[in-house]
């Protein structure tokens, strides 16, 4: 960590095409909430100017849809937090450039450190929940290869268990390797696997699937709760 | 004989006493609205404090059931004697481990006691009371490297102390899941350090509890977090009642349950103590600069004594003279005692 850091930038600034600063920002309300999407990440020295790439499908006949492209701490100190301005001129599908994004603004300054940076893109159309588009995260560019995507959440209660699943729209679940975490009860009875309000993340492996929308579904085991606590995350799958 | 001449106030006489009056006013006015900056003793009872410290050690040694760290970026473990060790299917028998990690590592030690964590350099630390559903548990977060020393401690019937370590790097190469069981006996050793960002979730043992002394507080203290449904700022006070006292005066403030509380330090301002128990108890004491409190966000007040209330009985005394003083002028000018010339 760099000295002299944890300077105090309060609330937001706006720039060119993004805002950008601390600012409380909701989260763990439900019981899975996804912070960021990672394809790729690069990491980053200081004084560094950011991109942000992500494939924006072609969009619903007749839908109106809003793009969103945030940015948040993962285990969060500062409430940091990114969003970007202006997306509505992307109205094809295509890959996206979000561009530039310099750390010099706010991020140096906050002592932020790159690893404990999350980028969410989605996009919202009336009546249809999220579309999450994996990002790729790099200060040069360069063509990255195809590699499991990460994906960050919070979780809002204890977790003994984590089940991970990918099914396609119409249901059929895929045989990728299938993520089954949880801690040893042998252990302990009431151990917990993931604690309440922390960030965690998990890899899952897409390269093989055809490229379209995905459910990423999360089921997990209440330590001393019969109840689950689950989510399913839509994602769009591009090559 | 002429009729007496009537006893009125010389014009300088009069400009000499209103000018008394008006800056004894004056000065009493601007000390009731200013609230210089004093020493201040908070108690207080919270769910959550987050603060910046240079400390170099945080949390007294205790015994922690369950100490889960997210953000590995390195463990070191010696057995006493030969152990097996799970990486993924792979069972090996050692005597020792050394593993890297990253800010996704994860590791949890069951049964353990540790000796408190070492903090490199300043940090940003949030203390937490657990948002799950285990009592006496609470999470740490750091921003800022920090590690620890853990001692296994006896297994217990049904309770063995072990470790069950995720996404770390055994010989340089990538292994999903770490685990085994420490000497039933204890007294094995592990060494941690974390990236700069990390979280540590601790149950604490039954007959344990956590704390600590002596905690330099290097920024503001805010009591509150939002709430992510409404986006207001809540209180994270519990009861009993916040308490300030104020060195200087006597003044005592006593908070209303549910009030927004914010701590603004200026030098040598300490966490004194520290106790997690059925809340995060705090006493707080050093210099502040402010301490605001209210019942929302937009109806915050400084609670600090002003200048008046701070200044000592001589100051109070030297002004009541002058005030006076003009007084005595007044009935002495009056009386036709003051000389005319």
């Amino acid at each position: 960590m760099n000295p002299g850091v944890f300077a105090q930038i309060e609330g937001m600034k706006t720039f060119e095409n993004r805002k950008e600063g601390t600012n409380v920002h909701p989260n763990a309300a439900p019981d899975f909430a996804l912070i960021a999407v990672h394809r790729n990440f690069e990491m980053f020295p200081r004084n560094a100017v950011l991109h942000v790439r992500f494939f924006l499908p072609p969009p619903a006949a007749n839908a109106t849809r809003t793009i969103f492209l945030e940015a948040f701490e993962l285990q969060d100190s500062f409430h940091y937090f990114m969003q970007a301005t202006g997306l509505d001129k992307w109205k094809d599908a295509g890959w996206k450039i979000f561009e530039p994004w310099p750390t010099k603004d706010v991020i140096d300054n906050l002592g932020l450190e790159p690893a404990n940076l999350g980028v969410l893109a989605h996009y919202e159309t009336d009546g249809a929940p999220k579309v999450y588009l994996p990002v790729d995260v790099y200060q040069n560019d360069s063509q990255f290869k195809a590699k499991p995507y990460s994906f960050h959440f919070i979780t809002a209660r204890d977790l003994q268990a984590l089940d991970v699943s990918v099914a396609n729209e119409k249901g059929v679940v895929f045989r990728l390797p299938r993520l089954q975490l949880t801690c040893n009860t042998k252990y302990n009875p009431d151990c917990k696997l993931y604690s309440a309000g922390s960030a965690q993340a998990f890899d899952l492996d897409m390269s093989m699937l055809q490229p379209g929308t995905y459910h990423v579904k999360l089921l997990g085991r209440i330590p001393g709760n019969l109840t689950p606590s689950s989510a399913d995350f839509v994602v769009y799958h591009a090559r | 004989m002429g009729p007496e001449p009537e006893k009125s106030f010389r014009p300088w006489v009069a400009w000499l006493i209103a000018s008394v009056w008006a800056a004894v006013a004056l000065v009493v006015l601007i000390a009731v609205r200013i609230h210089p900056a004093t020493t201040a003793d908070i108690s207080v009872n919270t769910r959550k404090i987050a603060f910046r410290t240079n400390a170099t050690h945080l949390l007294q040694a205790g015994d922690h059931a369950q100490l889960l760290i997210s953000g590995v970026s390195a463990v070191q473990i010696r057995f006493g004697v030969e152990q097996p060790i799970r990486l993924d299917s792979k069972i090996l028998r050692a005597t020792s481990l050394n593993a890297e990690g990253d800010s996704l590592a994860s590791c949890s030690f069951y049964q353990v006691r540790s000796g408190g964590f070492d903090v490199r350099g300043p940090a940003v630390i949030t203390l937490q009371l657990s948002e799950g559903e285990q009592t006496k548990a609470f999470s740490l977060r750091t921003h800022g490297e920090i590690s620890d020393e853990l001692s296994s401690l006896p297994a217990q019937p049904g309770l063995p102390s072990a470790f069950e370590c995720r996404g770390l790097r055994v010989l340089g190469k990538q292994i999903g899941t770490v685990e085994g069981a420490f000497y039933p006996q204890g007294g094995d050793t592990v060494f941690l350090s974390t990236s700069s960002d990390a979280r540590l979730d601790s149950s604490i043992g039954q007959h344990s509890s956590v704390g600590d002394t002596q905690i330099p507080i290097l920024g503001e203290l805010r009591f509150s977090e939002v709430e992510p449904r409404s986006s207001g700022e809540k209180s994270v006070l519990l009861e009993p009642a916040a308490e300030i006292s104020f060195d200087k005066t006597n003044k005592k403030v006593t908070l209303k349950p549910a009030d927004l509380l914010v701590v603004t330090p200026k030098s040598d301002f300490y966490l004194r103590q520290l106790k997690v128990t059925d809340g995060i108890h705090l006493s707080l004491y050093g210099k502040v600069r402010d301490v605001r409190t209210g019942a929302g966000a937009n109806a915050m007040a400084t609670v600090l004594p002003s200048a008046f209330d701070q200044a000592d009985s001589a100051t109070r005394l030297l002004g009541a003279i002058v005030a006076l003083t003009g007084v005595v002028l007044g009935i002495l000018e009056k009386m036709g005692l003051l000389g005319r010339k």
